[in-house]
């Protein structure tokens, strides 16, 4: 480093300066007056090397107040590089001096490193200095009380009392401890539920940074409200027959064997609720003679189906075959899109049925990865 | 620890039977007013099954009390009588809430005007630090609107500060996606079967 070089250099040149004599003397052992006369006169260099020294001393102390008043005026989280573009504009000032700067701002570098607060808390240190903007800085005393306070605090740079400088936004640590305290607990709980939404929401963990994540976010919640706006555009037609159907699904997909027998009146109920619904639907559906047939039908296939444990879903889709309004002109206006599976026989259907009914009530693995038991977990802690 | 298989079932028996009893009340109806009916009864039905527990499961239900045309649709719901009580309770906390984020406001606006003049005042700027300044607080900026937009999305939200949105974010998130899970399980399951047919 050339700054270290420099102090060398200097170093060297005060050491010739002073062992010159000394090395004459094993030489000239009895020209003692000699060595003194050499003395005084080294002497003299060395005092007026040493009085250059002083001088430097002082210039230095300027310039060291300069660029602590400088690099006060630096935000704290820009510590290290800004140092050093400062330290270019200063050295160009003061270019005699330069060494000895460079010996001393090197040191205060190194104390400030140890001193200053990690990277990681950067960010949140711009924050708070920001919001300390134009506080003045205070002297000494609050030098000491922060190199007292622990790592992550900001710390002021001059180490003498920089009274002229008023100027200056001072970077100084909180108030109190307290406020930077609860901040920084407050700042810790928004970064871990970010980070549960992050495992939430598909797609985020690539993204870093607040604002991103906000976004996610943001087009993530709005796209599951359009979901359910489209989805409930969708049960528009099918929901009219539906409901008492699938309240009784719901039970018999709880496994309730008790349910069967209420299950046989609350069809014949159904099957009054439906011809009301058709007659409700009678608008919308094409041909509404159809509904009595289907309805028939649906009566036909409870009355000789027997309800086993394992077969209660078929029941449910046997009602739900046969409900007319869903009839072609209305799924017409519904997606088209869907395919039609062949089945060869009733039994097989039954058997799609009941994974589809499987998949239907026990979904339980709906989601991606562990964030919701890990969220619920968490919530109710 | 509630299951999620759980939470649709109790979602879908809410929703079943609030729609029957809508069923029941009222005859003719224009399939716009049948989507929105279905729809407000799915998210009250999701709401319910919370219990209340979460901030926007109240302001979805006081929100629908207040707004709805259709009483009858929310009073079949379980949960109408502590909506009610919950509407009103967040028309009182939002006057309370108004005031002091008036002041809030006023403080903010007080400090970036003072910190607006700081930085005028401060003559050693140098163009580095004041770069990178305007961009922190361009991030910060875009993390407020975002916050804004989001206050807008999930119901309630106006009322919350940001760590409390995050967490009613995340269980509205989880309810969102049961809701539609369901739904779309139950489109899925009569196309499947009328396309049977």
């Amino acid at each position: 480093m050339p700054a270290f070089s420099y102090d060398q250099q200097y170093l060297s040149l005060l050491v010739d300066s002073v062992s010159f004599p000394f090395s004459v003397t094993p030489l000239i052992t009895n020209k003692l007056p000699s060595i003194l006369d050499a003395e005084p006169n080294s002497m003299a260099n060395f005092n007026s090397s040493s009085h250059c020294k002083f001088h430097y001393d002082k210039c230095e102390r300027n310039v060291v107040e300069d660029i602590g008043g400088g690099i006060d005026v630096i935000s704290p989280s820009e510590k290290i590089e800004n140092e050093h573009s400062v330290m270019t504009e200063k050295r160009s000032s003061v270019e005699q001096l330069t060494p000895e700067n460079h010996g001393r701002v090197s040191m205060m570098k190194k104390r400030k490193a140890e001193k200053g607060s990690s990277s990681s808390n950067f960010d949140a240190n711009s924050k708070d200095s920001r919001a300390r903007k134009g506080k003045r800085q205070k002297g000494t005393n609050q030098v000491e009380s922060e190199k007292q306070l622990g790592a992550d605090k900001r710390e002021l740079v001059a180490e003498e009392a920089p009274t002229g400088y008023i100027h200056v936004r001072a970077r100084r640590g909180e108030a109190t401890d307290s406020h930077s305290l609860a901040e920084r607990v407050r700042r810790e709980k928004i970064s871990e539920r970010m980070k549960m939404l992050q495992a939430l929401v598909p797609g985020c963990d690539k993204v870093t940074g607040k604002a991103l994540m906000l976004d996610e976010i943001i087009n993530y919640v709005q796209s599951l409200q359009h979901q359910v706006e489209f989805l409930s555009r969708k049960l528009v037609c099918v929901d009219s027959i539906f409901g008492a159907d699938v309240e009784g699904m719901m039970l018999e997909s709880q496994g309730i064997s008790r349910m069967q027998l209420p299950l046989q009146p609350s069809t014949t109920t159904m099957a009054a609720t439906l011809t009301q619904q058709c007659h409700n639907c009678t608008p919308f559906s094409s041909a509404p003679q159809l509904t009595t047939t289907a309805l028939s039908t649906t009566v036909n296939h409870i009355a000789t189906n027997t309800f086993s444990s394992s077969e209660l879903g078929s029941t449910f889709l046997d009602d739900v075959i046969s409900f007319p309004p869903l009839d072609a002109g209305q799924m017409a206006l519904q997606i088209p899109t869907q395919e039609t599976v062949e089945v060869a026989g009733g039994s097989s259907f039954w058997e799609t049925g009941d994974q589809r009914q499987c998949c239907f009530i026990h979904e339980s693995t709906g989601y991606d990865g562990c964030g919701p038991t890990d969220y619920n977990d968490l919530l109710l802690r | 620890m509630r299951p999620p298989s759980s939470l649709k079932e109790e979602f879908l028996k809410k929703w079943v039977s609030s729609l029957q009893t809508w069923r029941s009340s009222s005859k003719e109806m224009s399939l716009v007013e049948r989507k929105e009916a279905i729809r407000l009864s799915a998210d009250l039905a999701m709401a319910s099954t919370r219990n209340g527990a979460t901030m926007w499961s109240r302001a979805l239900m006081a929100n629908a009390c207040k707004d709805s045309d259709r009483p009858g649709l929310v009073g079949f719901e379980p949960m109408a009588t502590i909506a009610q009580h919950e509407s009103l309770k967040l028309r009182s906390s939002s006057k309370s809430i108004t005031p002091s984020s008036r002041r809030g406001s006023k403080q903010v606006r007080r400090k970036k005007i003072s910190m607006r003049n700081g930085r005028k005042i401060i003559s050693k700027c140098h163009i580095r630090r004041s770069r990178k300044c305007v961009a922190s607080v361009v991030t910060e900026r875009l993390v407020k609107k975002r916050t804004q937009v989001l206050k807008e999305l999930v119901p309630g939200g106006e009322y919350m500060d940001e760590s409390d949105l995050l967490k009613e974010t995340l269980d509205y998130i989880f309810s969102l996606r049961a809701q539609v899970h369901v739904m779309q399980s139950l489109a899925n399951a009569t196309h499947l079967s009328s396309s049977e047919k």
